[in-house]
């Protein structure tokens, strides 16, 4: 008896001295940070600037933001916004022939970029900081005075026709487009995608009236982080905008998305060896209070690396899957709940089955507990440091901050909704807004069976 | 556009060129470098703009390591390294370790029955004494405790990858938590325990049907290697061949660590909010145990192929691609090739772009790399070309090869070269701007050519190249009888 209990005592010091030396590394709380002054300017123009000098580096990050998407655009234009985004970068521009301006950008090792999206174009630019005054000219010249070279818009349209060929080719980005489709609506802003038809109606013309309608100063928030004096941006900015076109922007009104939930499936036959499964509904609006439990909520879902319940029981349990995830979107207007995996053809229908018992599960609040909704919190938290580890993610937030609508200590205010959150929130968010008898199903694979 | 293929190269120099005040960024004088008392290398550069660090550890040894028969190794081994140790993952080992070796010698058999195409029955009666084990050892297992640990202390973008010549494993973590990091990676690096071994290698088997199975580019990369090599540790790709994956067992990733897996074959880089005099004794407490062991010998490499012409028909547009055989470091003829790289498809002025894309208007994209499929051995540089619809690969191929005859008959002029110097110039300081990019850049060149300071003077070495050198690389290496080139058209059939 008393050597059993010797035992006992014995096994139990050996598990807690494992315990243990973990336990000593986390004894030290982790700091709460404090994110250095970013200064704001509006200039004359209405551009909003955001600065972070940084001087550690001889570099500096420039991002403009545009409130110009495809959202805005005529549905027989479909394109128009990409094409448009992507000839400002390639078309050569007031000052340079497109052949020109490439040159420059190479020869001094510049790296600038123009990025169209459904709500925002996002243009960066990289530089050397010995190098800013040319740098930052060659961006001011691409976003207001570009040249929309014709050859170059014939270049432009021709690859984008073959980048929509090229999609075919990927099972994964197949099945995101249908997906987003088939809940939305083909014919919704949300969804809608170039055809060869809509692309080969748009001409110069068409491309130089988006321009000038959206990408007027007043429209666009401008963040810069590096190695930069404050004054000399400012003025370098004043300067060449001098005279820029500066219209209010009249925004084309948006059909709004229909939210309603209906079971639906649309198979499409490739041969492949694995099945490319995308499952889901509409998800929420940004302005939804309810957006910080149902972050938890999906992180304990499947948006935590590994520690998900999709990932440990689809991955690391069964072996059926590299990768599961989960996303549930906050948009403008209703975003999208995703739950994303691809799995040998063999067991499409078995990962079908298991992600909707996961989905009826946290629906019904089964198992959700203190411990998983800490460690959720905890993980979310305790990583956000990373989302301001350098000076141009400091700076490139506030600007996202501010186009959201969102106040400038929106990181703060979301650290604290998210401490909050506690089981019953989590419970209650999974029962209000996971519609597991009304999912959209999408399969890209070779073989129909899925989903009985 | 230039394709960076896991280890870019032409990356991270500096000094001359700048202007004085930037000397401060000398890298050289950044790194603090030391060795533990069992050999295995450490590199730290302290800075301390935001209270993180990333940690990365490299092993060198890749799939270059392993044999026929065997591909896919390294990299199964590396799926397995975060599964725990048998400290971390376990509520008692000495009650996990039994069942845990009942269940992968099940695994074995079942591995060895299935190969041999055994009795269905037989594979299914070791299949239901496997699922009889692993009720039983789920009591004894924490699933992911790794991840648990890491995550809820702020851990972000853990992970690993396997290369043809590294294994390398990484972490960022908020600065208080340097000693966990160092615990938690010197307990998969030293001691890892090969649990769901057998559940993992499905895992693995999605991975290459992803990746290569189901992609055209993957395959296309794959054909790539077995047109330019007839044999030798670069003819693979890293995740595999197939057939070789599901064979594998547990035994095998054993054997693998024990022989690889040791401290002189080993280096860490640290850059970010750590300090030196503080990582070191806490570095020494949890690597310093780890057995010196014996650097492994490189593998023989094999004689490419050059003058090689194959095509491929998948159900996918066409693509094009052109890889030609060249030396590695410490050949200094490394830097005359990046700059030919660079002249051919660094930015929409690049000649291969201007003349693609622009000019002829044949392609969609154009991008170029080396250290194609690795870099410690002698390797390929290629050129990869998207052709535009109804665009031949034959027209490609002939502006390809009047392109390289260029370089070959005419010396490049001075503008062009002042040109690839500074680019690449101000890609080596964009590189220094991430801790995680700088860590394994360091620890790539530490690891796969022992000499982290060929980094560093990468800007000089550079920037010594001429006109001279460039044609006359070009005369070398970018010709036919070098070349191996790849097609891959529309049409049916694998």
């Amino acid at each position: 008896m008393k050597f059993k209990r010797a035992l006992v005592l014995l096994l139990f010091i050996i598990g807690c001295a494992r315990q243990g030396a973990i336990t000593s590394f986390e004894r030290k709380p982790l700091p709460s940070f404090d994110l250095p002054t970013v200064d704001e300017v509006r200039l004359d123009n209405g551009l909003t600037c955001f600065l972070l000098e940084d001087h550690s580096l001889p570099i500096v990050n420039v991002q403009v933001i545009t409130r110009a998407g495809s959202i805005f655009e005529d549905p027989h234009q479909a394109g128009l916004a990409e094409l448009t985004g992507r000839l400002m970068r390639t078309g050569g521009t007031g000052s340079f022939t497109a052949t020109a301006f490439d040159q420059e950008i190479d020869t001094y090792g510049f790296q600038l970029s123009h990025d169209v999206g459904r709500e925002a174009s996002v243009a960066h630019l990289k530089a050397l900081s010995s190098e800013l005054e040319k740098a930052l000219s060659l961006m001011m010249e691409m976003l207001f005075a570009p040249r929309f070279d014709v050859q170059r818009l014939a270049i432009a349209r021709d690859k984008l026709l073959e980048d929509l060929r090229r999609e075919n080719d990927e099972p994964a980005r197949v099945a995101d487009r249908t997906f987003t489709m088939l809940v939305y609506g083909e014919q919704s802003p949300w969804a809608s995608r170039p055809t060869p038809q809509s692309l080969k109606s748009l001409r110069a013309a068409d491309l130089r009236q988006f321009h000038s309608r959206y990408f007027v100063p007043q429209n666009m928030i401008l963040a810069v982080a590096g190695d930069f004096q404050r004054d000399d941006v400012q003025r370098l900015l004043i300067q060449m905008l001098r005279g820029v076109q500066n219209d209010p922007v009249q925004f084309t009104s948006l059909a709004p998305v229909r939210h309603a939930f209906a079971a639906e499936e649309q198979l499409i036959r490739r041969p492949l060896t694995q099945s490319y499964i995308r499952m889901g509904h509409l998800g929420i609006k940004r302005d939804n209070p309810d957006k910080f439990a149902i972050t938890v909520m999906n992180h304990i879902l499947g948006a935590s690396d590994f520690k998900s319940r999709l990932m440990e029981d689809i991955r690391t349990k069964r072996g059926l899957a590299y990768g599961i995830s989960s996303n549930f979107s906050a948009g403008l207007d209703y975003g999208l709940f995703e739950v994303q995996v691809a799995t040998k053809a063999a067991s499409t229908a078995l990962v079908v089955k298991l992600i909707r018992d996961h989905l009826e599960a946290m629906a019904r609040g089964e198992g959700v507990a203190e411990e998983e909704v800490a460690f959720a919190r905890r993980t979310i938290l305790s990583r956000q440091i990373f989302l301001f580890d350098q000076p141009f993610e400091i700076v490139s937030r506030r600007a996202l901050y501010r186009f959201m609508g969102y106040p400038d200590d929106y990181w703060l205010i979301s650290q604290r909704k998210i401490q909050e959150v506690d089981v019953a929130d989590v419970k209650r968010v999974a029962q209000q807004y996971l519609h597991p008898a009304a999912l959209k199903l999408v399969i890209v694979g070779p073989n129909n069976n899925g989903n009985h | 556009m230039i394709r960076h293929f896991i280890f870019p190269f032409f990356i991270i120099f500096i000094t001359a060129f700048f202007p004085p005040e930037l000397l401060s960024f000398d890298l050289k004088s950044q790194v603090k470098s030391f060795a533990l008392s069992n050999g295995m290398r450490w590199l730290i550069v302290e800075r301390s703009q935001a209270p993180v660090f990333s940690g990365v550890v490299m092993v060198r040894v890749g799939s270059a390591e392993e044999e026929k028969g065997k591909t896919g190794l390294a990299h199964m081994f590396e799926h397995m390294a975060l599964k725990g140790s048998s400290h971390l993952g376990t509520r008692n080992f000495k009650k996990e370790e039994p069942l845990l070796h009942q269940l992968n010698e099940l695994g074995r058999e079942l591995t060895e029955l299935s190969r041999q195409k055994a009795d269905a029955a037989v594979q299914q009666e070791r299949q239901a004494r496997m699922k009889e084990v692993q009720k039983q050892i789920a009591a004894f297992q924490v699933p992911n405790e790794v991840w648990d640990v890491m995550l809820r202390n702020g851990g972000d973008d853990l992970n690993a990858f396997t290369s043809k010549d590294v294994t390398a494993f990484h972490a960022s973590m908020p600065a208080e938590r340097f000693e966990l990091w160092a615990y938690v990676f010197a307990e998969l690096i030293s001691d890892p325990v090969l649990r769901d071994f057998y559940t993992e290698r499905d895992v693995v088997a999605e991975e290459l049907r992803l990746s290569v199975e189901n992609d055209p580019d993957g395959k296309l990369a794959e054909t790539l290697l077995n047109t330019a090599y007839a044999d030798g540790p670069y003819q693979w790709s890293t995740i595999g061949l197939k057939e070789d994956v599901i064979s594998l067992n547990h035994a095998d990733a054993l054997a693998f660590h024990r022989r690889h897996y040791v401290a002189v074959n080993m280096v860490g880089v640290l850059v970010g909010d750590v300090h030196a005099a503080h990582a070191r004794p806490i570095l020494e407490r949890y690597f310093g145990r780890i057995p010196k062991g014996a650097p492994s010998p490189d593998p023989v490499p094999s004689v490419g192929r050059g003058g090689e012409e194959r095509t491929i028909a998948l159900d996918a547009e066409p693509a094009w691609v052109a890889a030609f055989h060249i030396p590695t470091f410490p050949d200094g003829e490394v830097y005359s090739i990046e700059a030919v790289i660079s002249l051919l498809c660094d930015g929409a002025s690049s000649r291969l772009e201007k003349k693609l894309i622009v000019e002829k208007r044949v392609a969609r994209e154009v991008s170029c790399s080396s250290g194609f499929p690795g870099s410690r051995l002698p390797h390929l540089a290629y050129i990869w070309v998207e052709p535009l619809q109804g665009k031949s690969g034959t027209a490609i191929k002939r502006i390809v090869l009047d392109e390289l005859k260029m370089l070959q008959r005419q010396k490049i002029p001075a503008i062009e070269l002042e040109s690839v110097k500074k680019r690449e110039q101000a890609h080596f300081v964009y590189a220094m701007e991430h801790n995680k990019g700088l860590a394994t850049t360091l620890g790539s060149f530490e690891a796969i050519f022992g000499e982290w300071e060929l980094v560093a003077d990468y800007v000089d070495k550079i920037s010594a190249v001429t006109a001279e050198d460039i044609k006359r690389v070009a005369e070398k290496y970018f010709v036919p009888e070098n070349m191996v080139l790849v097609e891959r058209v529309k049409g049916n059939g694998e």
